[in-house]
């Protein structure tokens, strides 16, 4: 497949709000989808929509392959060398909470501390918050450095005592866009014996996954955020892990025996698949699969290294815009929060999107880190390969003439 | 739809009643649920109406407006008539379209009023369903 120009590939970047052209700059919320995408969610529920599992019949078949084959290409995408470490949820966030309720339940005592950072969007926070208080854990935090990245200054001091049992951190905040070092992090975790989770939420949609490098014990990412519908996401949990934690939600489809007084659980990953999965959003996300594979990352990367180098370089040019992270494209995405000098960012987020542009205002349910950055909201512009240097120049247009209204 | 027409810009630059009381007889603490900006808002109230009344915080223009200019409406005008301002009354003191997504931006100040004169009547405060209604 060659894709010369990818936005043809995408319908809604057609559209048109009150004569404006469609500018989407909220990506960090959810990425837009490709006709193949679409094109195959569609013709599943046509052409072979049946429940997975235990079917006696040919449709069965063709959904059970269907559902069985996309979890063999994201186990591929991600490099993880079985397909059953490949756990089906419905977003990240209940990945994140499965680990908790489930791992987190089992294997931490009273006591035990969880290292999170301040960065953390709020479904990498609550669930650990949640289990915290039952289980009387507790929760310790990283700080973030000037750059926007996880600041290891306190490390020495937060493992003294040798409490941290596990590490959940998020790969990219959502807020700031730059890349923390994944090197780094497995090997903090690994000098004092700790699991890790990596939230890849904001990380799998620009830059290649790779569990088995990276040798981590969880890791989340969605499936709306990388070209994907929405209504599926994915736990990589590594077999052994798997295999020990309890289960999580229980009904028809995790179960192996079923008596009276109880049950015994299916093998991994059916296990942690109660109910009939997102069938359809499972053939979606293996049609985002392909087409980001088609698309190759190599092109991924150069079209967004440009944008976020573009979009650095023209923000930075307003002297009424603070932008927060000090961090430069390769490390940092094309995905920018600013503020902007007597303007409140809903007012930036409302103005901009009259002219067809859409970003995001607010705390990005990262409370954390606006207390971190001092302020209440910011506003974010987050791009992703289909975005143009066009529209780059037209949100820094609109920016200026909206300071210029308000001064 | 552009709804920073020149009295919302002229209030969100220029507010009216933006300060503390020195010893107001209720201070009521707003939260704006959409997106966590907080207002203060300081009644003095007396002889059946307000006196005074003075406002901190920091929002967008939305809202920022809706408070000073609710306060220049309000400020020596009795508690009865008072009673009747409501999200109508304010959308009409606004002057502009407010949006399903700005509705509690130019609420928070209407919020704010109606459990000031519910604290000093004594009465249970009320919450953002009774003010969206």
């Amino acid at each position: 497949m060659k894709h010369v120009n990818v936005r043809k590939d995408f319908p809604i970047l057609n559209l048109e709000e009150n004569g404006k052209k469609l500018i989407y700059f909220d990506n960090a919320a959810t990425s837009q989808k490709p006709e193949t995408v679409l094109r195959a969610m569609d013709s599943y529920y046509r052409v072979a929509n049946a429940n997975i599992n235990r079917g006696a019949h040919f449709l069965a078949d063709k959904a059970n392959n269907a559902y069985c084959e996309a979890r063999k290409k994201v186990a591929d995408f991600i490099g993880a060398e079985r397909k059953e470490e490949i756990v089906f949820t419905k977003n990240a966030t209940e990945a994140i909470n499965l680990v908790a309720e489930t791992y987190g339940r089992y294997f931490l005592r009273p006591g035990d501390a969880v290292l999170l950072s301040k960065m953390e969007h709020h479904s990498n926070l609550i669930p650990w918050l949640k289990l915290a208080a039952e289980k009387k854990l507790e929760i310790r935090y990283l700080n973030t450095d000037k750059s926007g990245r996880l600041c290891w200054k306190n490390w020495p001091d937060l493992i003294r005592d040798g409490k941290i049992k596990l590490l959940a951190l998020t790969a990219i905040s959502n807020v700031l866009g730059v890349k923390n070092d994944l090197n780094l992090i497995r090997e903090k975790a690994g000098d004092i014996g700790a699991a890790l989770l990596l939230d890849a939420s904001q990380w799998a949609p620009h830059f290649p996954v790779d569990v088995k490098e990276w040798d981590v014990d969880f890791l989340v990412f969605t499936g709306h955020k990388m070209c994907g519908p929405t209504g599926i996401g994915v736990l990589y949990g590594k077999r052994n892990h798997l295999e020990a934690m309890p289960v999580f939600l229980g009904g028809g489809g995790m179960v192996g025996e079923v008596g009276p007084n109880g049950f015994t659980a299916a093998a991994i990953p059916e296990k942690f698949e109660a109910g009939t999965p997102p069938i359809a959003e499972a053939v979606g996300l293996a049609a985002a699969v392909d087409y980001l594979t088609a698309l190759g990352w190599d092109k991924i990367r150069v079209t967004e290294e440009k944008s976020a180098a573009l979009l650095l370089r023209e923000l930075k040019k307003l002297p009424f815009l603070k932008i927060f992270g000090a961090a430069e494209a390769p490390d940092r995405l094309a995905l920018v929060s600013f503020a902007m000098d007597g303007v409140h960012p809903h007012d930036i987020a409302e103005l901009l999107s009259n002219e067809g542009i859409c970003v995001r205002s607010g705390a990005h349910c990262a409370h954390p880190l606006m207390e971190e950055l001092q302020v209440g909201a910011t506003t974010r512009a987050s791009l992703y390969f289909y975005n143009t240097e066009t529209e780059i120049y037209t949100f820094i247009e609109i920016l200026s003439k909206i300071h210029h209204r308000f001064h | 739809m552009d709804i920073y027409a020149a009295n919302i810009l002229d209030h969100y630059k220029n507010p009216r009643n933006q300060g503390e009381l020195p010893d107001p007889g209720v201070r009521i603490k707003v939260i704006n649920p959409s997106c966590g900006d907080q207002m203060t808002v300081d009644f003095l109230i007396a002889d059946g109406e307000v006196k005074d009344m003075k406002f901190q915080g920091n929002g967008c223009a939305i809202s920022q407006a809706a408070i000073s200019i609710l306060s220049e409406e309000v400020i020596g005008r009795p508690l009865a008539e008072i009673d009747s301002i409501d999200k109508k009354a304010m959308f009409a003191m606004l002057g502009v379209p407010i949006s399903e997504r700005r509705s509690k931006c130019a609420l928070m100040a209407v919020l704010a009023l109606k459990n000031a004169v519910k604290k000093f009547r004594g009465q249970p405060e009320i919450g953002w369903l009774e003010v969206l209604a």
